[in-house]
């Protein structure tokens, strides 16, 4: 339910980092939703998109077992498909074909609430609802430092390690990784592929 | 999870991948801690072990341990729980504009124990579904959480799960949006008490103008609304304006 929510960080490290959901409700259009879904995978990889995955499939663009054929392959289960952006024209592309497509699969999109609702009213869409994140309670202190949550909090099963982030830091001082490199071994373990990959080798590229 | 220990090396190459810190080195044996353990299987599906040394216990299929591995590996589904199959929650606001589960004036929330990164015992869950229980929430009723509970009238936990630790676990709430005071002082009150974290969301429907209905109830009591969020964008088909 919260899965892409609780991504952490300021509002200037959350532009140009988009998850988007594309689901059917069984017993209302699931049944008839195979084709619409590979439409959208198609649209959804032709823009560019930055990570994608199933975790029911245990497959990702990070780790390098999933693309489109594999996605295309996976909506026989008509359930729906992920994937993630790093730039805010290329999701407000796939938005504008999906309203021109107008194939009824609800669509979410996770991000900056003001940038996907300016998104929204330039593509003219008419957002539904709207789920808020409301921050974190409880035992604090058991958190790792905010440099680390932002990496952590991309994945919506909480499946990478504070400890992976840290190597994949040490990792790129020492020159043993790129950024880019160290970023796909952080996004690996995320079984539903919405770590922003660009993202992630920005942030470890400034240390 | 558990290592052999005829095979390990002790390189020592697994232990950044834990994401509950469990596995660790101690005179030279790596080892995972079996109470600790969550099940989420990360380590055995991407921890670089040169001898294949990780490996699955005996006791990860069988209840109630079964439970860590459904509600922490979100490739299996949640068929002991007696759950929707897959994920840790529910499909709540995603598809929310064809099946209009949570209408106008009502107002849907999740508490999801363990996140981010910290992992829960179900027992703490518990402290937070006795709360609410005293003051009558419905408790989303397709969600594992929900069929874990051995009375939901009094939120308390089957004891024989109590001890259970996950990697996360979500609460799901729905009620009246009159009662958002009343159900935020709840949460607020009991946060303190927790010997884990939430992460906490709520749902609602938008405005017809974009605005959100709840947002100045919220800011008047003092809870802060982070700037991103997940939006129906409205695209699925029949569409449910109630």
């Amino acid at each position: 339910m919260t899965h892409s929510l609780h991504r952490q960080g300021t509002v200037e490290s959350l532009k140009n980092d988009y998850v988007m959901y594309a689901r059917s409700a069984k017993g209302i259009n699931m049944e008839t939703a195979r084709e619409k879904l590979m439409r959208i995978v198609e649209i959804a990889f032709e823009e560019g998109l930055n990570n994608s995955g199933s975790s029911y499939h245990r497959a990702s663009v990070a780790a390098g077992n999933w693309d489109k054929e594999a996605a295309m392959a996976a909506q026989k289960d008509t359930y729906g498909f992920i994937c993630c952006y790093d730039d805010r024209e290329k999701m407000k592309r796939v938005l504008e074909r999906l309203k021109e497509e107008d194939l009824g699969i609800s669509i979410v999109v996770s991000g900056l609430i003001d940038q996907v609702m300016d998104m929204a009213r330039e593509v003219g869409l008419q957002p539904h609802t709207i789920n808020l994140s409301l921050g974190i309670r409880g035992k604090k202190e058991l958190l790792p430092g905010p440099e680390v949550l932002e990496f952590t909090s991309m994945c919506g099963h909480a499946l990478v390690a504070n400890n992976l982030v840290r190597k994949a830091m040490e990792d790129v001082k020492t020159g043993a990784k790129t950024p880019e490199e160290a970023a796909r071994m952080v996004g690996t373990p995320c079984l539903c592929g919405i770590v922003n990959l660009t993202r992630a080798a920005e942030k470890l590229q400034q240390g | 999870m558990r290592i052999d220990q005829q095979l390990c090396t002790a390189c020592e190459e697994c232990i950044p991948y834990c994401p509950v810190e469990a596995i660790g080195a101690r005179n030279g044996i790596v080892e995972i801690d079996f109470d600790g353990c969550v099940e989420c299987g990360t380590c055995l599906r991407y921890a670089p072990c040169p001898v294949d040394a990780i490996e699955e216990s005996p006791e990860t299929a069988v209840w109630p341990r079964v439970i860590r591995r459904e509600f922490s590996d979100p490739g299996v589904p949640h068929t002991s729980t007696k759950g929707h199959g897959r994920g840790r929650g529910t499909e709540e606001s995603k598809t929310n504009d064809v099946t209009g589960r949570v209408k106008r004036g009502r107002v849907g929330m999740g508490l999801e124990f363990g996140r981010p990164g910290v992992a829960t015992r179900l027992s703490e869950l518990e402290k937070m579904t006795m709360a609410l229980a005293r003051v009558g929430v419905h408790f989303e009723r397709d969600n594992p959480v929900t069929f874990l509970l051995s009375d939901p009238a009094t939120g308390k936990m089957r004891d024989d799960v109590r001890n259970e630790r996950v990697l996360s676990a979500i609460l799901e709430v729905e009620f009246d949006a009159k009662r958002l005071p009343e159900m935020v002082e709840v949460i607020e009150s009991t946060a303190p008490s927790l010997d884990t974290v939430f992460s906490w969301c709520l749902f609602t429907r938008l405005n017809d103008d974009g605005s959100i209905p709840v947002l100045k109830t919220l800011q008047e009591l003092g809870v802060e609304v982070r700037p991103n969020a997940k939006v129906n964008m409205g695209l699925g088909r029949p569409l449910v304006m109630d």
